[in-house]
């Protein structure tokens, strides 16, 4: 095909360009959808019987505030990584979030230690945790994974990894409202694990996930391959 | 094509150079990580002649050695499967015709005749 046949069929097919909005307007349409379902869910189970204890402690506050701004971060990181020409250094925006909450967990571990010496480190196999933050990520998941497919699919394993960290971490926020499990290894192990083990995986599909989709080109040369 | 694609990720805010840089380094770079997967799964051969599958294309040598090559496998055959061969593939007769001729079943027929051209098959590839 002719490079001016190319431009013709292109110019035939143009439709009104819709700007993506900017990646944090982005990211807080999401985290709006995110808080709704969260809210729904804690609502249709009940939340915690202590909550109001519990949202007095500063060290809960904090892993709580860690785990959302985490979230916040890796969803804007991810819509960062779909924009051709965006600074590299915004993907790893959501990592000093990430060690302050597991910093807040390591503290706990360090508090149980103390107070009952190994016996307070020791977990037992509790599948209800990877099962409870696998629900209250679903949604925002299966959201955030569709929105990512409007950027440009230039680090595939980049942006779905981060997108599934997003997801994750406010589920994991949110699990804790409803979720009265307070023992620091087992959070440390079975939430905070259950997300790293997610955002893995998502980080592994990114390559089959997110594919370049260029226009098909009617007529031409029928030997000619659009290389794009 | 790529930037065609994804134009609508711009933001007019930003300059343009990089945007349409990384689209470009970005697909050469896919590129040439297709490109070296496939070589590596190619071996470089000597430049082959070039030759015909027809027989009346190749030389009178090439066709003595055949018909050696297929007198020399069915020479290594039983008795059994060489007649099986010759009746049916050189002489052209059908399987029941062959049958009458040799006393054997129609289906044992076949299986000596799917066995004997399993055996002239080996005979030549050892032989090249």
């Amino acid at each position: 095909m002719r490079t001016e046949d190319l431009i013709d069929a292109l110019a035939d097919k143009v439709e009104p360009v819709e700007p993506l909005r900017h990646p944090a307007a982005r990211a807080m349409g999401w985290m709006i959808v995110s808080f709704v379902y969260l809210a729904g869910l804690v609502w249709l189970i009940g939340p915690r019987a202590d909550i109001a204890d519990k949202l007095a402690e500063p060290r809960f506050v904090i892993e709580i505030a860690a785990a959302l701004l985490t979230s916040l971060m890796a969803a804007i990181a991810a819509f960062c990584a779909g924009c051709p020409g965006r600074p590299l250094w915004e993907r790893f925006a959501p990592f000093p979030f990430l060690a302050v909450w597991l910093a807040t967990l390591g503290e706990g571990c360090w508090r149980q230690w103390v107070q009952s010496g190994p016996d307070g480190l020791t977990f037992n196999i509790d599948l209800d945790c990877f099962q409870a933050i696998f629900l209250a990520s679903i949604l925002q998941a299966l959201v955030i994974l569709v929105m990512i497919r409007q950027g440009a699919p230039l680090a595939p394993m980049s942006t779905t990894g981060l997108a599934t960290l997003a997801a994750t971490a406010i589920g994991a926020a949110g699990l804790r409202l409803f979720h009265a499990l307070d023992v620091s290894v087992m959070i440390l192990v079975w939430q905070f694990g259950s997300v790293l083990l997610l955002a893995t995986i998502g980080f592994l599909a990114g390559n089959r996930y997110l594919k370049w989709s260029l226009p098909k080109i009617d007529g031409g040369d029928s030997g000619h391959r659009q290389t794009g | 094509m790529s930037v065609h694609s994804v134009r609508h990720t711009f933001d007019p805010s930003r300059p343009i150079m990089p945007w349409l840089m990384t689209i470009t380094a970005r697909r050469i770079a896919d590129a040439a990580r297709r490109s070296s997967s496939r070589v590596a799964n190619e071996t470089t051969v000597e430049t082959m002649p070039e030759t015909f599958s027809g027989a009346d294309t190749k030389s009178t040598q090439d066709t003595s050695d055949d018909q050696e090559a297929i007198q020399i496998a069915l020479a290594s055959l039983s008795d059994g499967q060489r007649e099986a061969i010759q009746l049916m593939k050189l002489q052209g007769l059908s399987v029941q015709e062959a049958a009458e001729r040799t006393g054997k079943s129609v289906p044992a027929l076949k299986v000596t005749v799917h066995r004997a051209i399993k055996a002239m098959r080996a005979s030549l590839q050892r032989k090249t």
